[in-house]
């Protein structure tokens, strides 16, 4: 594993899975997945799609068995010990499954019947989501971040020490995005552990404290997201149609400029973020006028990418990205 | 009891419960029209019908023949539950099935199965619950049916021959009992196959293909010289055992070969029950759930 680690070597885990192997027929899905979450603040388990995230946290919540390896949840271990340590979990695995034909009350109702959770408490929690007013509708007429609202009003009913959530913000509007990563954030700053799997690397970058890398099955990388920005500032992107020519000019002014799709990519100097005007002038005293000149913050991308090797996933703007 | 409670909770919050009760409900207001006209007491028509018979027979070809032997016999209370009755209690419970079959496959369906799951770890558990009210489920339409039929059959027979010719039919609690008995066996096995192969139409077509094969078998078999062990064990028999009273098979010179009593029928299901609840729960225990 190419390490960014945690530091003084450990922490009080609230999710430590060793060694997880998981196969579905021949084809392998998980190869020997190691992944540490610690208590409090957000975690994020980034990964291009069907690298293996889903399944983790299926098999951390019991709805898939690994072929090998060990899981322990808030220090008890799974599946074996999780109905004991299930009430203190509120996982959304991919998107919210209810009832289509119940109303959003109801389908809580059903959840607060099985683990003894009161009536009042379901009032309480459709009023913490915002979901009140539509309570009485049917699920399957709910929209996609309505959905996503009551998905983690029913992980609220049990009033949880880990919340689990598997690309929550998939399909949603900028709002529904927006909202939800406010939501995942203020419950962290409530004392929740949160878990969110996602390939979206802007979301984790924004929202998370700490971050896994998953690739093939396997984490590549975790730690606190300190430690994956540390030494990696932001550089500026140039879009220039005479590139050697702008490199030169550049690099004579101290800047270290390497090539980049569409243009040039250009760092600061000594380690200092790169001032954009400074970077337009220079060009401009030369006679070369850039079409595009931006600061980017693609630090946890350009991680991402070295740790991968190259890998399908949604870039900081949100778009696809094929990487080869 | 939590888990079952909330499994409860889910049936009654399901508009298909209500719906599906209410059409049972229906169905069975009605479908005593089938048979009713069996216990219409002799007219005029009936009459001349019998003299019509009569009349086809060439004469002296049957001197002692008379009108009334011409006349069709008008079914008694106790015929109306095992000719009318019956019959409807089994058709009832292939509905039941189906109704049943599709309740419990729509959580498979849908999902949500996973969501209660992450609430209710310990599987079997949420299986044996979820049986549990299927069987409720299909108790309950069984119940519905076999009682409004019975009412709407004993007001009609009263209308038609008075009070006086309701005679008691000691048949007539012991099918409704069973019916809804076979109901709940039929919901459970149902539930239990359903989970067990993931979907209403595994589980249906299952169960469908065992009563076909058995139904076949004794279509084209010979049942007196059938093993009566084999006999013994067909799912067909042993409903119509449980809901009828018995099944007898006489043999040549009307001796009774083996008989399938409603005690035996009913413990046979019971065994089923448990049979297929034994290989579903360990088999769902190590299932991923996927969806």
């Amino acid at each position: 594993m190419s390490h960014i680690s945690w530091p003084d070597g450990g922490a009080d885990w609230a999710v430590e899975a060793t060694g997880l192997v998981k196969r579905y027929g021949r084809r392998p899905v998980l190869a020997g997945l190691d992944l540490h979450v610690p208590r409090g603040g957000v975690h994020g388990l980034l990964g291009p799609n069907g690298s293996g995230k889903t399944t983790s946290i299926r098999i951390l919540l019991g709805l898939v068995r690994a072929n090998s390896g060990t899981v322990r949840l808030l220090g008890h271990e799974v599946p074996r010990a999780l109905p004991a340590v299930i009430g203190r979990v509120g996982a959304i695995v991919e998107s919210p499954r209810f009832a289509p034909r119940m109303t959003g009350r109801h389908n809580l109702d059903v959840l607060a019947d099985s683990i003894d959770v009161s009536r009042r408490r379901v009032t309480e929690v459709l009023l913490e989501v915002g979901l009140a007013a539509d309570a009485d509708r049917d699920f399957g007429t709910y929209s996609l971040g309505m959905k996503q609202r009551l998905a983690i009003a029913a992980t609220l009913l049990k009033r949880p020490d880990l919340l689990i959530f598997d690309e929550p913000t998939n399909g949603l509007d900028p709002v529904g995005i927006r909202d939800i990563r406010a939501t995942m954030r203020d419950l962290a700053d409530a004392g929740i552990t949160v878990l969110v799997a996602s390939h979206i690397l802007s979301e984790i970058e924004q929202i998370a404290d700490s971050v896994s890398i998953v690739a093939q099955g396997r984490v590549v990388a975790e730690g606190p997201m300190k430690r994956f920005l540390s030494g990696v500032a932001p550089h500026v992107r140039l879009g220039i149609s005479r590139p050697v020519e702008a490199a030169e000019v550049l690099q004579r002014g101290g800047w270290r400029v390497e090539p980049a799709e569409g243009g040039l990519r250009v760092h600061g100097r000594d380690g200092a973020p790169p001032d954009v005007a400074e970077i337009a002038r220079q060009l401009g005293r030369a006679d070369l006028w850039p079409d595009h000149l931006s600061l980017d913050r693609e630090s946890l991308e350009r991680v991402f990418l070295d740790l991968t090797a190259g890998a399908d996933l949604v870039g900081a703007q949100g778009r696809h990205r094929e990487v080869s | 009891m939590s888990v079952l409670r909330a499994e409860l909770s889910r049936l009654r919050y399901r508009r298909r419960t209500l719906w599906s009760l209410v059409g049972v409900l229906v169905i069975s207001l009605m479908v005593p029209a089938l048979w009713m006209d069996g216990a219409r007491p002799l007219g005029a028509a009936d009459h001349a019908e019998a003299a019509a018979i009569l009349a086809t027979i060439p004469p002296g070809e049957c001197a002692d023949c008379r009108a009334s032997d011409y006349l069709r016999t008008p079914w008694t209370f106790g015929d109306v539950v095992n000719s009318g009755l019956m019959p409807y209690a089994v058709m009832m419970g292939a509905l039941a099935l189906l109704i049943v079959l599709l309740y419990v496959s729509s959580d498979l369906r849908s999902g949500a199965i996973s969501t209660q799951l992450t609430f209710t770890p310990r599987r079997w558990v949420l299986v044996v619950a979820r049986t549990a009210v299927a069987a409720l489920f299909g108790a309950a339409l069984m119940a519905t049916a076999l009682v409004t039929s019975t009412v709407v059959s004993a007001v009609w027979f009263v209308a038609m021959n008075g009070y006086s010719q309701l005679d008691a039919s000691s048949d007539l609690l012991a099918l409704v009992l069973s019916a809804s008995f076979y109901g709940a066996v039929l919901g459970a096995v149902g539930a239990l196959l359903t989970v067990l192969l993931g979907g209403a139409s595994g589980a249906g077509a299952l169960l469908a293909g065992v009563f076909a094969a058995n139904v076949l078998a004794l279509w084209i078999g010979d049942q007196v010289k059938t093993p009566a062990w084999v006999l013994h064990l067909m799912p067909a028999q042993q409903g119509i055992a449980l809901l009828d009273g018995s099944v007898e098979v006489v043999g040549t010179y009307g001796d009774v070969l083996y008989e399938i009593t409603r005690v035996e029928a009913v413990a046979y299901h019971l065994v089923a029950t448990v049979l297929v609840a034994a290989v579903t729960i360990p088999l769902f225990e190590r299932r991923d759930i996927k969806n």
